[in-house]
């Protein structure tokens, strides 16, 4: 760093009118010759910044004004090579000394405070690389270190990214004021606050910072296919190093549209590269102050270009990859609505169906009642298969409207034993009607469950119900009950056809059914009160050997037993 | 008089259509299953079948395609409660599709039609 550079300073007595009365010091050449050339002379804007772009008039002014004893601020100013330097000023209250009635001091700060700043300036992109990955907050991050302040300086500065799937080299951001005008009062403005780093970062957050830059459609005329290597800008990518442009008009290097879209004569692209991967150009000019690009600028920006690379890169894999979750949500959004649509016509034509066998057979019997209303005993059997008809409607309807809107799950504590002993008993007189073997296997050391036992029942009264129907001839069904872990289980075995391999993942959904007059709800129904509890409903089958469903509750911790806490 | 052989696995509606097509003065044979139909056929001088699809074991499509193969003159009316299966070409090979209703004015419109048509080609043909 540059803290070896001698520092400057001048002394400088006013009168009460704030004329000079007296200056002298060493270092810093051209500021002492305009002190001295003013001599007799108000200490105003014009006088002093003449030449120096040295600003004292509203530091004296507010110091005048607020009367105070003691001031100091940071000034920006420039030597006689048009180097911008910093100056720390002090004022002094002088009393008593006849018509000394104030004393500064100017001290020339810029090596320490460059270096410092140059320091604070990569740290902090450094930080970057691991802190921001909003690239538009880092490209412009970088663009501000690069003009503003006196660190690097440049009048303007344009960022281009390499844009991977058009592969085109893409004008991102720009920094910069449009004209000379604009450059004067924004410099007047940086040089009264003296704006750090950390100034601008807040200015980008809070929503102050420029983000529809005036000269954003500049940068983004100047965007090239990465194909087209007669433009300088490509031309750095491939080279990967700064080129600095000293004449473009008279520069062979440059093309006719560039310059006419450009315009600055003298300037310099420095490649972004991280990994030693090409991703973008930095380009900069001084086209409003003149000042000469020195190597010692460009040296800078390309030290100051390597994190700036990764944290863009970074940044730019993070975009991309939101880009990629926005695009998978839509994607999503779609099939989930798609989905939510055929199941919807899925019920319709299941709910058509359903109901159109019941109306034939309800109004098929109307009309024969009709045509012979006289046969009474005739009448009643018809009647009786009507009310039949209807009832099995209406428990349709009511299945799918459960399936709708299921019922939260009232939980208690209860032996899963005496659920499947009460179903058992309830289904048995059927099975035996259909030869149907029931079996039992229960262990006797169950933990109480927290469960709805009505619910609870009417899954394992449909498991009992489809082994049965998938059972023929010889049927058996085994019941059981056990545990495994933290798992207690039950289970309905039946030796019947068994479930094809393509149908196993079927079983669950809605309105799949493999019988006649089946509602197809009976094993989405049961799933979803299986998840309410918190458990699942497992399924094992082999074609031509049988099915085994398993209801599987899940206890975190045990139900105390009742009266035999102890046991 | 013609003979219509029912197909139906659901009682009720075998009652129905047994009720219905013998007041119109058809001979009617029920048969609850593809099974059934198949010995029916072998056994029964049928003109015409109504044939439900939607039955437990073989299906309505499939036992038409065993029908058709063993008595191709047999035209057979496919009556379901399911539109959808007019999609399936197997379907085409029925002489109608009528979609199962309480009302079965289309059914026995289209069974005359059948039997009227089935009438002429056997005189054309001399039988």
């Amino acid at each position: 760093m540059e803290t070896q550079e001698p520092q400057g300073s001048a002394f400088v007595l006013l009168d009460d009118a704030g004329r000079i009365l007296f200056s002298t010091g060493e270092g810093i050449p051209g500021i002492l010759s305009v002190l001295d050339g003013a001599r007799g002379k108000k200490m105003d804007d014009a006088a002093v910044a003449n030449g120096t772009g040295l600003v004292l008039g509203g530091f004296l002014r507010n110091f005048a004004a607020q009367n105070r004893r003691y001031d100091s601020t940071i000034l920006q100013g420039r030597d006689r090579d048009g180097a911008e330097r910093l100056f720390r000023a002090r004022m002094f209250r002088v009393e008593n000394a006849g018509p000394i009635s104030g004393a500064m001091s100017l001290v020339d700060i810029t090596g320490s405070s460059k270096a410092a700043y140059q320091l604070a300036m990569l740290r902090r992109v450094g930080d970057l690389v691991q802190g921001t990955l909003e690239l538009n907050k880092i490209l412009y991050l970088i663009l501000t270190c690069v003009t503003a302040g006196f660190a690097i300086g440049f009048n303007r500065a344009f960022l281009f990214l390499v844009d991977p799937d058009s592969k085109v080299l893409q004008g991102r951001m720009a920094v910069g004021p449009r004209s000379l005008e604009e450059a004067g009062r924004i410099w007047n403005d940086l040089s009264r606050s003296a704006k750090g780093l950390d100034t601008f970062l807040n200015d980008y957050e809070t929503g102050q910072a420029p983000l529809e830059q005036p000269l954003k459609g500049l940068v983004e005329s100047l965007s090239s296919p990465l194909s087209d290597d007669t433009e300088i800008i490509v031309r750095v990518l491939q080279e990967r190093r700064p080129i600095v442009v000293r004449r473009a008009s008279q520069d062979p290097r440059i093309t006719e549209k560039f310059r006419r879209i450009y315009q600055a004569e003298e300037f310099a692209a420095v490649p972004l590269l991280a990994r030693n991967e090409p991703i973008g150009v930095i380009l900069v000019d001084n086209i409003f102050s003149g000042h000469p690009i020195t190597d010692e600028h460009v040296q800078l920006l390309a030290t100051f270009a390597t994190p700036a690379s990764l944290a863009v890169q970074n940044a730019a894999a993070y975009e991309r990859l939101q880009r990629q979750m926005v695009a998978l949500k839509e994607t999503q959004d779609r099939l989930i609505h798609s989905e939510r649509l055929a199941t919807i016509g899925k019920l319709a034509a299941h709910i058509s169906h359903e109901i159109r066998n019941p109306l034939v057979t309800i109004g098929g019997f109307a009309r024969l009642l009709q045509r012979a209303p006289e046969k009474v005993d005739d009448v009643k059997e018809k009647a009786r298969i009507i009310v039949e008809e209807v009832s099995r409607l209406e428990e349709m309807l009511s299945t799918v409207m459960d399936f709708a809107k299921p019922a939260a799950p009232q939980l208690e504590p209860a032996e899963l034993n005496t659920l499947v002993e009460q179903v058992a008993r309830f289904i048995e007189g059927e099975m035996k009607g259909r030869g149907i073997l029931l079996k039992r296997e229960l262990s006797p050391d169950l933990p109480l469950l927290l469960i709805d036992f009505a619910q609870v029942k009417q899954v394992f009264l449909n498991l009992i119900q489809n082994a049965a129907d998938a059972t023929s001839g010889e049927g058996i069904i085994q019941l059981k009950t056990y545990r495994r872990g933290a798992r207690t289980i039950a289970e309905v075995t039946d030796n019947g056809t068994g479930i094809a391999s393509e149908d196993l993942q079927k079983i669950f959904e809605p309105f799949f059914t493999k019988r006649w007059g089946g509602t197809g709800l009976g094993l989405a129904v049961s799933r979803k009160i299986m998840e309410d509890h918190g458990g699942r409903i497992e399924v094992e089958s082999a074609v031509g050997k049988g099915t085994t469903m398993r209801l599987v509750f899940v206890h975190t911790k045990a139900v105390p037993m009742p009266g035999i806490a102890n046991a | 008089m013609a003979t219509i052989l029912v197909v139906e696995d659901d009682a009720s509606q075998r009652q129905i259509y047994s009720e219905e097509l013998a007041a119109d003065g058809y001979q009617v044979i029920l048969a609850e299953n593809g099974k059934d139909a198949l010995a029916r056929i072998q056994d029964s001088p049928i003109d015409l079948v109504i044939m439900d699809i939607r039955m437990p074991q073989m299906d309505g499509m499939e036992t038409m395609g065993k029908v058709l193969g063993r008595r191709n003159d047999i035209p057979v009316i496919l009556h379901t409660a399911y539109a959808s299966y007019k999609d399936n070409f197997l379907s085409w090979a029925a002489e109608a599709y009528v979609v199962k209703r309480s009302d079965l004015t289309e059914l026995k419109a289209k069974v005359r039609q059948a039997l009227d048509r089935r009438a002429k080609s056997t005189i054309s043909k001399g039988r």
